[in-house]
């Protein structure tokens, strides 16, 4: 019996996620209920932490920093285009409130999806250039892409090239959105062991 | 020891294991046990060979002995508040042959690396070795 036969609702969760990578690739245009966006990458990344996002940054969503999230996450943000930002802005103003929350705590949740791992003890060692210097310099190197492209290479794709170029320099811990359903099904098997022992 | 005829690697995915600590015997078994799910289990079987040479150094004879068995894993914790597995705990193995029958093989951990987190997931790293002598 393998892990999808032995643990109930695992492989409708590794389909989802299978599904998800797929779609990556598939240039679909997103929206955050409703209103259409562009695909996370670094350059919006940055653009949401340089002005605090909560999305990004922890805090509480406030309707001026969502807005200000939205019309950052707009295909054709430009931060000059005043006239564009209120068109904008006013299609998502017709959405309530929680429902824009929502969709763009799962929008994040979805891009962020397949992002490296941090180390639980890891320890304060002083830093010297950005995450996105990192990794600008890994794309260019592995597959000799210009800056202004990796930067604006959706996350959704460039969390699954991370893996593999790890994965090929013998990297093999790598963790799936499935893993809470491995884990549920294992804190219930440890109880019943408790439970009998 | 009788020498064997092939040595390989073989990948066995994923299971779910239940480590704790070996009770050797008869019929040996883990008590205290702790299911994990371990991922990419790797057992490797190397091979050890004797080469003779004749006076002028070809090859004249060899004899091949089977190596120690080892192996590696990734385990998934249930939660962050089990226990990450302990060198020296054990688990059984149902390793499958080519007719398609399954042998138990039990293994003790000999290493195990840094937690690596996610999304309150945690992971590890372990690598274990095939226990010889299970009956004492």
């Amino acid at each position: 019996m393998n892990l999808l036969e032995q643990i109930p609702g695992l492989r409708a969760a590794v389909a989802a996620e299978q599904f998800a990578r797929d779609l990556a690739f598939a240039e679909v245009p997103e929206d955050v209920a409703g209103v259409a966006v562009g695909p996370l990458n670094w350059l919006r990344f940055t653009r949401l932490a340089v002005i605090g996002s909560p999305f990004i940054c922890g805090g509480q969503v406030t309707p001026t920093n969502l807005k200000a999230t939205l019309w950052l996450l707009a295909p054709d943000y430009d931060p000059a285009a005043r006239w564009r930002r209120w068109r904008f802005l006013s299609r998502a103003d017709k959405i309530p409130y929680l429902k824009l929350v929502n969709a763009l705590d799962e929008y994040f949740r979805e891009a962020l999806m397949d992002s490296p791992t941090g180390k639980r003890s890891e320890g304060e060692s002083p830093s010297y250039y950005s995450t996105i210097a990192a990794q600008v310099d890994l794309f260019a190197n592995e597959y000799g892409w210009p800056a202004a492209e990796i930067i604006r290479l959706p996350f959704k794709q460039l969390w699954q090239l991370l893996r593999r170029i790890q994965a090929r320099n013998g990297s093999e811990v790598f963790f799936n959105p499935s893993d809470k359903v491995r884990g549920a099904w294992l804190s219930a098997e440890n109880s019943k062991r408790l439970g009998t022992n | 020891m009788s020498a064997f005829k092939n040595d390989n690697t073989v990948q066995y995915g994923s299971r779910v294991l239940s480590i704790g600590t070996f009770v050797p015997g008869g019929s040996p078994s883990i008590s205290s046990a702790t299911s994990y799910v371990a991922d990419n289990i790797t057992l490797n079987r190397p091979g050890k060979t004797i080469e003779r040479t004749n006076e002028i150094d070809e090859p004249s004879g060899q004899v091949s002995y089977v190596g120690f068995v080892t192996g590696s894993a990734q385990v998934q914790l249930a939660t962050a508040s089990v226990d990450t597995p302990a060198q020296g705990e054990a688990f059984l193995l149902q390793v499958l042959r080519l007719a398609g029958s399954a042998v138990d093989e039990w293994f003790y951990i000999d290493s195990v690396d840094q937690p690596l987190v996610k999304d309150g997931e945690t992971k590890v790293p372990i690598t274990f070795r095939k226990i010889l002598n299970t009956a004492a």
